[in-house]
């Protein structure tokens, strides 16, 4: 490998590791490879990362966050919570299911892990505390369900992976439902094994009956966003950017008109928060895909997809191989960088293997949602352990089992396309 | 302080910028659709515009992030370092990240000169006023950056 290859790989493992921002490390590293290499001008550095935000289809990002934030600070957790205990409150375990299954209903007005886990968490934790439910386990499951956000649509990393690689963003929303509710069962029968063998919680009071018409009318608005987005892009009246921005839109309306619990104050707040977080998120793909382009121009790709190739020309192997480094990296990376860095990498092979794009796309995601609950760096866990002032080290441990649950869904979603791809054909 | 006490004007001043910019990036995207669906007729001006202000967003909301932590790093090594191996790395962190901000500012203001005559497509706006949110992003966050190195010598050291 060139010096300018390996200046890339060296600098940016040390720079992440001794604690410099995910997004500065990528940049500081593509400086060094710039300076080591010598023939690449140096503008390019300002020009690659000034050409990766001038997207539109990226600027769904942006829309999906202000849609989340609108909605929360509108009221909608707490009505997507009574919605879900009116449906399950009768059941023992009840708030552990509540809270996976208001997770996945904040997922699909969320398209962030993180946003999931801060907002039903905040709420779900200290109820099932109050309920005679563990600590620890109660915030854990905060941080599994919270990876829900991005299994079911709107998903911010889908929009990523969409806009990396061409695949139709819309047909990756659908293709992604199935791997969301497998995940969402699979949690929740998790939590109830660890339930039932701890015998936490014996003599729950089932939460105050609450009507499940009355509290469906309530939760409907929210619960409509992703209606609104899949059927808009799949009629095409928009494109996934512009229903970012009806979502948002939408959002504002609900909050202003219909809940009635959004305000000047919590508009604005809401609005300027988003942008920072997006803009967050943003600064990593633009450093991300200038890491990238010095990646290309030195042939990387080329030499990865041939060593994995003379490795094996087994599709099951390979997957398998994908599966596990995409675990790895989870553990350590965050969810969009991974994309940038490695889809480049693997999904050239993977066509080459016959592998659909849009199955590669959910295998990715759906891995990378496990990697938000691996420990040690796994974000999801810190949210958790910080809304509920758990230590870190409880979590690593409670979270085990759901990583074998998510494990056994990573597996189901890799080798049986009927989940992912086989999905969407429902909706020609 | 004094420079803490403008840095946090400039804070919110930044975060009112950004207000603005997202609620009009908003509006001009709920019209594009209403524009094309409704009236059956499209804007041509929407999408630049809309681009160009986020680009704009994303490079001012980098700078705020600093202040309010929102830039993901892996802080594992340290913080299980103690005493004066702790100040060191973290001092480290610190220079890293205003060595990255100093490029954004320098070829930053490099990248804005060279296509000083540059016009965009749609509006025929001058595309130096986009291409200047990179140094501008880069010197603002060099600002918050300065101030986060003086509140951690000033708070920091003696955990």
């Amino acid at each position: 490998m060139s010096t300018v290859g390996i200046t890339l790989i060296a600098g940016v493992f040390f720079f992440l590791l001794v604690g410099v921002p995910i997004a500065f490390s990528l940049g500081l590293t593509c400086i060094l490879a710039i300076m080591v290499s010598g023939r690449i001008p140096l503008m390019i550095f300002t020009q690659r990362m000034f050409t990766a935000t001038d997207s539109f289809p990226l600027m769904a990002i942006i829309f999906f966050v202000i849609a989340g934030e609108l909605m929360l600070q509108g009221g909608i957790s707490r009505r997507l919570v009574n919605f879900a205990s009116s449906l399950l409150g009768w059941l023992r375990g009840s708030l552990a299911f509540i809270s996976v299954v208001t997770c996945a209903f904040f997922g699909a007005i969320s398209g962030s892990a993180l946003a999931t886990t801060a907002a039903i968490g905040g709420i779900m934790y200290p109820e099932m505390v109050k309920r005679g439910y563990k600590d620890d386990f109660s915030a854990t499951l905060q941080a599994a369900g919270g990876t829900l956000g991005i299994l079911i649509p709107p998903s911010i990393p889908l929009v990523i992976y969409g806009v990396l690689t061409g695949v139709s963003i819309g047909d990756l929303f659908i293709a992604v439902v199935p791997a969301g509710v497998i995940a969402m069962l699979l949690y929740m029968v998790t939590a109830y094994t660890v339930i039932v063998r701890e015998d936490m919680a014996p003599k729950e009071m089932n939460p105050e009956k609450i009507s499940v018409w009355d509290s469906f009318k309530d939760a409907i608005w929210g619960l409509m966003t992703p209606v609104i987005i899949l059927g808009g892009i799949y009629s095409g009246i928009f494109t996934p950017t512009e229903s970012a921005v009806v979502a948002s839109i939408y959002a504002f309306f609900v909050g202003l008109f219909v809940y009635k619990e959004l305000n000047r104050e919590s508009f604005f707040e809401a609005m300027g928060k988003s942008a920072v977080v997006a803009a967050s998120i943003m600064i990593i793909i633009a450093t991300a895909t200038l890491f990238g382009w010095i990646m290309t121009a030195q042939n990387i790709p080329v030499l990865v997809s041939k060593a994995i190739i003379s490795l094996t020309d087994s599709k099951i192997v390979f997957l398998l191989l994908v599966n596990i480094i995409y675990l790895i990296a989870g553990m350590f990376m965050e969810t969009s960088t991974i994309i940038l860095l490695l889809v480049p990498l693997f999904l050239p092979v993977a066509l080459q293997m016959g592998v659909d794009p849009l199955h590669f796309g959910i295998i990715t995601v759906l891995n990378l949602s496990l990697g938000l609950v691996t420990p040690p760096f796994g974000a999801s866990l810190f949210v958790a352990s910080g809304i509920s002032k758990v230590p870190i080290e409880k979590v690593y441990y409670r979270i085990v089992p759901f990583i074998a649950a998510g494990i056994i869904s990573i597996a189901l979603i890799t080798y049986m396309p009927v989940f992912s791809v086989g999905f969407t054909h429902l909706f020609r | 302080m004094v420079y803490m006490k403008l840095l946090d004007r400039l804070h919110r001043f930044i975060f009112f910028v950004l207000i603005v910019l997202v609620c009009i990036m908003m509006a001009v995207g709920g019209m594009q659709v209403f524009w094309r669906y409704v009236l059956k007729n499209s804007l041509y001006w929407s999408e630049e515009i809309m681009r160009y202000m986020n680009i704009w967003t994303i490079f001012l909301g980098i700078s705020i992030g600093i202040p309010r932590n929102s830039h993901v790093a892996i802080d594992a090594i340290i913080r299980s370092l103690k005493g004066k191996a702790r100040f060191m790395v973290t001092m480290f962190v610190y220079l890293a990240s205003l060595v990255f901000f100093a490029m954004m500012l320098f070829v930053g203001i490099k990248f804005t000169l060279y296509n000083m005559g540059q016009l965009s497509p749609a509006m025929m706006l001058p595309m130096s006023m986009i291409y200047m949110a990179i140094p501008i992003s880069g010197f603002f966050s060099i600002l918050f950056m300065i101030g986060e190195i003086m509140k951690y010598m000033k708070e920091g050291v003696t955990q």
